[in-house]
């Protein structure tokens, strides 16, 4: 198995004033292999969204090393860590993060035409992907017409629409009833399974954590637990 | 269009923010058409003067004579060294209402004894009928821009000063003088003229011998500036000289500084709007923080994210600039068809003047988006996402 994901001894602070820090992350090392589906759990503030902000190529840390599929991404440009995120990495919100003005095969498309698609070959992925999530009638719909339900497919279509060999999730069901939280990560799984997607997934829900063979526990800008596999 | 989409989220705001550019290019494009108007009558002007030198009374300015001089001094002035031609011409007001209100050029009449016909470079030409000739006593021919004022028609007749006139034929537009101006010959004019001055002056003045300005056409290869010291000493009395030099002197460098009057005004008008722009821009990008981090995570360069905030602010600009050309279209053409300005056409949109300021807005579009856009482009990604 070869390492989708390394983090060697992360440090993150937050500058609040003249003397004043916030340690966000205080020296934290994970690695994550191909296929695995791990969550992340931990009470807020814990740092679990910057950990995987730094992991996916978002942020970048004060200190230590973040590497994705064996390239090293903290010391990258910004116009190549660009790059490197809109092909390899697929970002799932809380809050859905869908642009408005657009319909959903246009939020679809938008990321594939960012990673470089043509207009036409991009809105033809987007209408696919959409169809294989169960979406195909709501693909001219914009966000404000679709449940939270159907918002989060269309995310995770967004996330998915460029072939990334990752997916990082940050309390993708925190927004949604159980029912649909259910449906969220039976599809989630079945991405994980079906295409061997590695997929990160930060959550305070443990029903939802349990649907993950991995169990990563963090407290205080460290890792105070890391389950391994997961017995369920 | 996407980018419609995104100008018009707002489109209250939108809309002030256009506006806002639309008064700046309506002001370039109505006062610019005065500029371009003015600018053609004074190269009609200098094309005019080029030739000649204009002796009319001292009591004048500036060789624009309409005070009584003798035509006789016709002859004196071809006997001068170096005068081939001279031709006496009387100008006055087409209206006696001297009241009208008239911009640009007011509407004249030229009696001329046709002495400069061969002489004169300057020739209008003729869209219907013919030009007047030697021996058309109680006949006119009838400006381009007179014609509907005195329902002018070849054949048919036209009432100046109480007096029916025929009309032998009717110019073609030159978008200079002739075009409000309406020819009949010397012996017409003269008494007409006559007509119009004060009593005491007309018991002492002969009608035959009255003019308003003498034409002098130097030799062949005589510049016209050089003979005015050598005329004014030669006819002596208290007469008014003027070469070409004269006419640029108190028309052409006045009316450029006017001119430049007239374009600053209009873009002062426009830099208002640039800045509303910018205003704009950076409320949107402020409004739209989180919007910008979630693009960027899914893959958005900075350089993707500059392209769309220009852009965005290029339409700006844009859609200000072909309403503010559409509006002042509107203006000009409805300005020119009525007679608030008097009869001569004042207003001229010319396609440069048209191109220019949609141009030159769609510019302003694109520079007062280029800051908002490049602090947008360099948000972190993390910070935006955050950003409630
Ligand atoms: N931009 C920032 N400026 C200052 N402090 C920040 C900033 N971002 C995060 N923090 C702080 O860093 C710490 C870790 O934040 P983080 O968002 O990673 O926590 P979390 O585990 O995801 O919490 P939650 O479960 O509430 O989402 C918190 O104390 C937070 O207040
Ligand atoms: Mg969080």
């Amino acid at each position: 198995m070869t390492t989708a994901l390394a983090i060697n001894g992360v440090t993150r602070r937050y500058r609040l004033g003249a003397d004043n820090y916030v340690h966000a992350l205080r020296g934290v090392s994970l690695e994550v292999e191909d296929g695995e589906m791990v969550a992340i759990m931990g009470p807020s503030g814990s740092g679990k969204s910057t950990l995987m902000h730094i992991a996916g190529g978002l942020d970048v840390p004060d200190s230590g090393e973040a590497w994705i599929e064996g390239t090293r991404i903290d010391t990258l440009s910004d116009r190549k860590l660009t790059r490197l995120r809109s092909k390899r990495v697929g970002f799932v919100f809380q809050g859905f993060n869908l642009l408005h003005t657009l319909t959903a095969k246009e939020n679809v498309a938008l990321a594939a035409e960012y990673a470089g698609l043509s207009k036409r070959d991009a809105a033809q992925r987007a209408q696919e992907l959409l169809g294989m999530l169960g979406l195909r009638e709501r693909i001219g719909h914009r966000p404000a017409e679709l449940s939270g339900g159907e918002q989060q497919r269309v995310a995770v279509a967004r996330a998915l629409v460029n072939d990334p060999c990752m997916l990082m999730a940050d309390e993708p069901t925190g927004n949604l009833d159980s029912v649909t939280s259910a449906e969220i990560m039976d599809l989630l799984a079945r991405v994980n399974v079906e295409q061997g997607m590695t997929i990160v997934l930060v959550t305070h829900d443990h029903g939802v954590a349990n649907r993950c063979r991995r169990l990563v526990e963090m407290q205080d800008g460290l890792i105070a637990n890391d389950g391994g596999e997961q017995g369920l | 269009m996407r980018i419609f989409r995104n100008v018009f989220r707002r489109k209250m705001r939108a809309f002030l923010t256009i506006f806002g550019i639309t008064i700046g290019v309506l002001a370039l494009v109505v006062m610019g058409s005065v500029a371009e108007k003015l600018q053609l009558l004074v190269d009609g002007g200098v094309e005019y003067y080029a030739d000649k030198v204009i002796v009319t009374d001292g009591a004048t300015f500036a060789g624009f004579g309409m005070s009584p001089i003798s035509a006789s001094l016709v002859e004196d002035a071809e006997e001068i060294e170096g005068i081939e031609r001279a031709s006496a011409i009387i100008n006055f007001l087409l209206d006696d209402d001297v009241t009208t209100i008239s911009m640009g050029t007011p509407p004249m009449v030229e009696a001329t004894d046709f002495r400069n016909v061969g002489y004169q470079d300057f020739v209008t030409p003729v869209a219907q009928g013919r030009d007047l000739e030697t021996g058309d006593e109680g006949k006119v021919a009838v400006g381009a821009d007179l014609v509907n004022q005195l329902g002018a028609e070849v054949g048919g007749t036209v009432e100046i000063r109480g007096e029916e006139f025929e009309v032998v034929g009717i110019y073609a537009r030159t978008l200079s003088a002739p075009d409000a101006a309406v020819v009949m010959t010397l012996e017409d004019g003269q008494r007409i003229f006559l007509e119009t001055l004060p009593e005491t002056i007309r018991e002492n003045i002969d009608a035959d011998d009255l003019a308003t300005s003498i034409v002098l056409f130097p030799d062949e290869g005589l510049d016209p500036d050089e003979m005015t010291d050598v005329v004014a000493e030669e006819l002596g009395g208290d007469y008014n000289v003027q070469g070409p030099a004269g006419f640029e002197r108190f028309v052409k460098e006045p009316l450029a500084i006017f001119n430049y009057l007239i374009y600053t005004v209009a873009l002062i008008a426009l830099v208002v709007g640039t800045l509303s722009i910018i205003n704009t821009m950076t409320m949107s990008i402020s409004e739209r923080t989180r919007e910008i981090g979630v693009r960027k995570a899914i893959g958005a360069t900075r350089g993707a994210i500059m392209r769309q905030f220009i852009a965005e602010a290029a339409l700006i600009g844009l859609s200000g600039g072909l309403l503010g050309l559409g509006l002042g279209a509107l203006v000009v053409s409805s300005a020119n068809a009525s007679d608030v300005f008097g009869t001569t056409q004042l207003f001229l949109l010319t396609s440069r003047l048209a191109l220019g300021s949609v141009l030159f807005s769609l510019v302003l579009g694109v520079l007062a988006g280029l800051y908002p856009a490049w602090h947008a482009a360099r948000l972190k990604p993390v910070q935006a996402l955050r950003y409630e």
